[in-house]
């Protein structure tokens, strides 16, 4: 029972945040935010030209660039006149 | 250019700007039916017919800006290719002016209208449309922008003189509507091929019920009215994939506007369509045809 419970214990504190860890790596990609220079945290389905947000700055983003799984951010373009649907 | 998928298999040009969650739920449904999609940024090609290699079957136009992407569509048509929707069914419905010409011309119904270029004649217009208040909106836009609800003359003779000091030569072109007091809301119904698949309602306390000013969707059954009328706005216009703006009026429901690069990915969930879906199906579909 204390063998099962050590067990239990080390998969808590050391293996579970591992494996967290090692998913989220895989499932997601960083870039630095062009405006405030904070890490962007992208899911692996970005888009290049995709407009995302800043979580620190709030500025809009576009996805300029995705490249051997670095991500080159730039502030995103305004609205101009003909956009829509 | 960015290709996703099988060299062998039916491939969509997907035309686009900026990749909006529309273009990602089209490239995810694409994914699922196992059809290529060719990633082509009009920002960036060069449309110079004596080099550029066409390798896609159909294209499918999703540039946000609407001069970028008719542009493309011209050039690809030029080569043969089918596009979606056509340059055609582009110009009309990218104008609200031509758009109301040619509902009026096949007797769909449509709110009242007309286009001026001075005072003088918008102040006649107005009283022909029944007096005040009235809508004025540029006859090329989007997402809801620089409409004016006009509810008496002062406000006439400001916007028109906005308009002819700081407007580019086509905003001086008036076009003026009928002012409709909806019940809160409006209608929108999605239009693949000439059936409504699915339609929201567009709730908002204010005139402007665009989702992108703030209108709130929710679902909205297909009854047979929208269903007619959605179609037969659609064959008006020339056919494709569309999102009538419907209002609710006394005199049954009316078409306000057609758009013809819709945007959907917030009307999915409430309405439990795979708009996405039906795009790239009649994507595959014209491809097919040709």
């Amino acid at each position: 029972m204390f063998f099962v419970n050590k067990v239990k214990k080390i998969d808590l504190i050391i293996i579970e945040p591992i494996m967290k860890n090692v998913i989220y790596f895989i499932i997601t990609m960083k870039g630095i935010c062009s405006i405030c220079d904070a890490t962007v945290t992208l899911s692996k389905n970005t888009e290049e030209s995709e407009i995302i947000s800043c979580a620190d700055c709030k500025s809009r983003l576009v996805v300029q660039k995705i490249a051997k799984g670095k991500v080159i951010l730039e502030k995103a373009p305004v609205v101009e006149e003909d956009w829509g649907q | 250019m960015r290709k996703i998928g099988d060299s062998n298999m039916i491939t969509i040009g997907l035309l686009h700007s900026t990749i909006r969650g529309d273009e990602k739920l089209i490239l995810e449904a694409a994914k699922k039916r196992k059809v290529g999609i060719k990633l082509i940024d009009v920002r960036t090609e060069i449309f110079n017919p004596l080099t550029y290699k066409i390798n896609f079957d159909v294209a499918l136009v999703r540039s946000v800006s609407i001069v970028k992407g008719t542009y493309a569509a011209n050039f690809f048509e030029t080569f043969g290719v089918s596009v979606v929707n056509s340059s055609s069914v582009t110009h009309i419905c990218e104008d609200k002016f031509y758009t109301s010409l040619y509902l009026l011309q096949k007797k769909v119904p449509t709110l009242k209208f007309a286009l001026v270029f001075n005072l003088e004649q918008a102040v006649q217009a107005v009283s022909e449309l029944g007096g005040f208040p009235v809508v004025i909106k540029p006859p090329l836009g989007s997402w809801g922008r620089l409409l004016a609800k006009v509810n008496d003359m002062d406000a006439l003779e400001a916007i028109i003189e906005h308009k002819d000091v700081l407007g580019s030569p086509q905003q001086k072109a008036i076009y003026i509507q009928e002012y409709i007091k909806k019940p809160g809301r409006d209608i929108r119904s999605f239009v693949v091929g000439g059936k409504a698949i699915c339609a929201i309602y567009r709730d908002s306390p204010h005139w402007i019920t665009n989702t992108a000013r703030g209108g709130k969707a929710s679902n909205c059954p297909v009854t047979k009215e929208i269903f007619r009328l959605s179609k037969a706005a659609s064959e008006a216009v020339g056919g494709g994939i569309l999102a009538m703006d419907i209002f609710e009026t006394d005199e049954g429901l009316k078409i306000n506007e057609i758009n013809h690069t819709m945007e959907f990915k917030n009307s999915e969930i409430p309405t439990g369509t795979s708009i996405s879906g039906a795009i790239v199906d009649y994507c595959v579909k014209v491809a097919k045809k040709t």
